[in-house]
């Protein structure tokens, strides 16, 4: 008996064990991690897919009239309409809103989420989030308040008379219970850090701008390709490594993010892909990993401006003691970033990546203007001239000569 | 029946010398693992300070201490191995063992004075308290310190603040420990509530950053924050110890005490003070840690029996090394993820007061 207690004890702690060391061989580490979040997300939600109908897609086109649209969203659930959206619903935090705006069709928004409430007012700590939808769009500011995600406000959605609804995909398991609730299509939209063109273009045709989404789509990849077609031929073994210290917050652990798509397009390897590790997220390290990983180049998320109560800047991030022994605070190549704050802003993804090319790459990039590039992205993508000094100012960023 | 009544006395007298020395036998075998423990957590230390992330020998780690300690006796590896192990892995291992022993042994007094098992630092609110006030200062921006001190002092103050409400609350007339439970579990609650009523409107990097906090991690043990913690546990710790003599008296109910000429208002009022600026200081710097003060006074009196003045000590020892040994597993099983603290105590913690709880059990029936 006594001996039975004994297997059952050490047995609990296998299964502890087993369950922690199972999620660590789920990926291998040298995935693409942008591309791998998209196929997880659409085997995760295979059997969730088909929330209108349990058909195909070319079912659903032939089963509606001819105005009806069909699209998959981001987590591969088919979703049919019987129009355009002309009214739109945002709970997603910031996401579904900046595409709206970056295809021209914020007027198609009649409520939105708290948090984006929060943004557009500016009100308590965002006064100090440098989020360019709310000044872009700042007419928004008074647009009627549908609760959040996890407590959405049904009766008031239903009152707005929203042609769809738009959730974060990681609330995808909330998708099919709103959407029951209100009678109305749901749409899960997300980035994720990757470049998801497929959100943009399907967007565009929920909202009839399919052609401005593909406008959009064409000019990134074209102005990324000037970087890709360069950072494409250092061969792997010399490409820089970079430690991106994400939430930096004073005094407590380093952490770190795997998914940061401008990384792998400006030619760096950033040291927490290497980890196997779940690729997800954010999650907590050691400083003693960043000097395990010596990075050639410190990255730190300053999404703020000015300074920022308990944010750890790039300047005090050089001063650390611990890190002092790394090659990146040695050379000097600790550099701010923006990185995401309210989801991932594609434009200024794609401006960044001209940023860090240039961080990374000086000599392969001695005659490129990242300044004049971002504003001509940020511009594309919101028709406003100099935003993309004006965020570099706002939250510090570097700064050629 | 003239034998009969001599013989009583002589049985008794020799009753009572076995007595005396099965009671000398049990204070030494009480004494024997408190030496044990005491060689057990130095031996881990020495073993602790040799793993990590980065390749360093046992030589070149341990010549950095010895350096430190005797910077004439001996030069340090390289100037990247010293800040590795002095500035990363000692702090952090040190963190972890004052962490542990101060948490377990204000669970090691809080249970006796208010006369419940379940009594520790988490289940009287203050863990919440200061949950409240790290939240109140990453969502809101709000916070009565700044600098690297901006969510630790609000960690601090809110969880005085809930010490001081059951304290005061304890004071009035016809309050018994069972009511200061009660009051805990309710300004658990309260604060809890208030966490997550700040949570439900915080944007997402707020709302990770906060259960970040919640989960506990000994990162932000560094020598600055030793400097904050060390003098604090220096004084309230010893204190603890001397006083658990009290805790005794108490237990066997508060007439007995009285009899015995301990003021049982007072020391149990001045017991859960010291308790608790133990923990609010310890737990504002690493965040919420619940389960050791919890579970090692009970592992405790599991292995020695509930004489409190070995059960106090002995405690924090075991907190030390259940916390220590907890984090040196989190920091290196999923490495370079590092488990939450909170979550790996637990882990390791629980199958072991499984088996115990079943053992006993046993030995009981």
């Amino acid at each position: 008996m006594n001996l039975f207690k004994k297997y059952i004890t050490v047995l609990l702690v296998g299964v502890l064990l087993l369950t922690i060391t199972g999620c660590q061989s789920e990926t291998k580490p040298n995935e693409d991690t942008s591309a791998n979040a998209q196929d997880n997300s659409n085997e995760d939600t295979s059997d969730a897919t088909n929330t209108s109908s349990d058909t195909t897609d070319e079912q659903d086109s032939n089963d509606n009239s001819e105005s009806s649209i069909t699209i998959k969203d981001c987590v591969g659930r088919v979703v049919v309409l019987d129009k355009e959206a002309e009214r739109i619903v945002d709970l997603t935090t910031m996401d579904g809103v900046r595409t709206l705006i970056q295809l021209g069709a914020q007027d198609r928004v009649v409520g939105f989420n708290e948090s984006s409430h929060t943004v557009f007012n500016g009100k308590g700590k965002a006064k100090k989030n440098y989020i360019i939808v709310s000044q872009v769009a700042p007419e928004l500011k008074d647009l009627p308040v549908v609760g959040n995600i996890k407590e959405p406000n049904i009766e008031m959605i239903i009152s707005l008379n929203p042609d769809i609804i738009l959730i974060d995909s990681m609330a995808k398991n909330s998708a099919e219970a709103i959407q029951n609730q209100t009678n109305i299509p749901v749409v899960c939209v997300g980035t994720f850090g990757s470049f998801e063109y497929d959100m943009l273009d399907m967007l565009g045709t929920i909202v009839g701008e399919k052609e401005r989404a593909q406008e959009l789509i064409d000019f990134t990849k074209t102005k990324l390709q000037n970087i890709t077609d360069i950072t494409n031929n250092i061969p792997q073994e010399e490409k820089k490594r970079l430690y991106y210290w994400t939430h930096p917050m004073k005094g407590h652990a380093p952490k770190t993010n795997a998914n940061y798509e401008a990384f792998v397009l400006a030619g760096a390897n950033n040291v927490a892909v290497e980890a196997d590790v779940i690729p997800k997220g954010v999650y907590e390290i050691t400083k003693e990993q960043i000097i395990a990983w010596d990075p050639e180049y410190i990255f730190i998320h300053s999404p703020f401006k000015d300074d920022f109560d308990g944010w750890m800047s790039a300047d005090l991030a050089k001063e650390d003691e611990v890190i002092q022994g790394t090659q990146a605070v040695i050379q000097d190549k600790v550099y701010p970033i923006k990185g995401e704050l309210g989801g991932w802003d594609m434009s200024t993804q794609a401006a960044e990546v001209f940023y860090l090319a240039k961080i990374l790459y000086p000599d392969k990039f001695e005659d490129l203007n990242v300044e004049k590039e971002g504003n001509e992205i940020l511009k594309k993508y919101y028709n406003l001239d100099g935003l993309f000094t004006d965020m570099s100012h706002q939250i510090q960023l570097y700064e050629w000569e | 029946m003239i034998e009969s009544n001599i013989s009583k006395p002589i049985n008794h007298e020799i009753s009572n010398k076995k007595l005396l020395v099965e009671y000398k036998k049990g204070n030494a075998k009480k004494v024997f693992l408190i030496f044990v423990l005491i060689a057990a957590i130095i031996l881990f230390s020495l073993f602790a300070v040799t793993i990590g992330p980065l390749d360093i020998s046992i030589t070149d780690a341990y010549h950095v201490i010895i350096h430190k300690i005797f910077p004439r006796w001996i030069s340090a590896p390289t100037e990247q191995i010293l800040r590795t192990v002095w500035f990363v892995r000692v702090p952090r291992l040190l963190t972890g063992l004052i962490v542990g022993f101060s948490l377990a042994i204000a669970g090691s007094v809080m249970q006796p004075v208010l006369r419940n098992p379940m009594a520790s630092p988490y289940t009287l609110g203050i863990t919440s308290g200061a949950g409240f006030g790290a939240a109140l200062a990453i969502i809101l921006g709000k916070s009565i310190g700044n600098g690297p001190y901006f969510i630790v002092a609000n960690a601090f103050f809110f969880s005085m603040l809930t010490s001081l409400v059951l304290i005061l609350l304890s004071k009035r007339k016809g309050s018994s420990p069972q009511t200061m439970i009660l009051m805990g579990i309710a300004l658990t609650h309260l604060f809890n509530a208030g966490t997550q009523f700040m949570q439900y409107f915080a944007d997402s990097w707020s709302t990770a950053e906060v259960v970040f906090w919640m989960v506990g991690s000994l990162s932000k043990g560094t020598w600055g924050t030793l400097k904050f913690i060390f003098p604090v546990v220096l004084v309230c710790i010893p204190f603890l110890i001397i006083k658990s003599w009290d805790l005794n008296s108490i237990g066997a109910g508060d007439d007995a005490a009285k009899s015995l000429g301990v003021n049982v208002e007072s020391t149990r009022m001045i017991l859960m003070i010291v308790a608790t600026i133990v923990t609010s200081i310890t737990i504002c710097f690493t965040g919420t840690i619940g389960f050791v003060g919890l579970v090692a006074p009970h592992i405790t009196r599991m292995l020695i029996g509930g004489d409190n003045r070995f059960v106090v000590p002995l405690s924090g020892l075991v907190g030390a090394l259940l916390l220590a040994a907890s984090d040196v597993v989190a920091m290196n099983i999923l490495s370079p993820v590092v488990i939450p603290i909170g979550v790996m105590t637990s882990f390791m913690g629980v199958p072991l007061f499984i088996y115990l709880i079943v053992k006993m059990r046993r030995s009981l029936s």
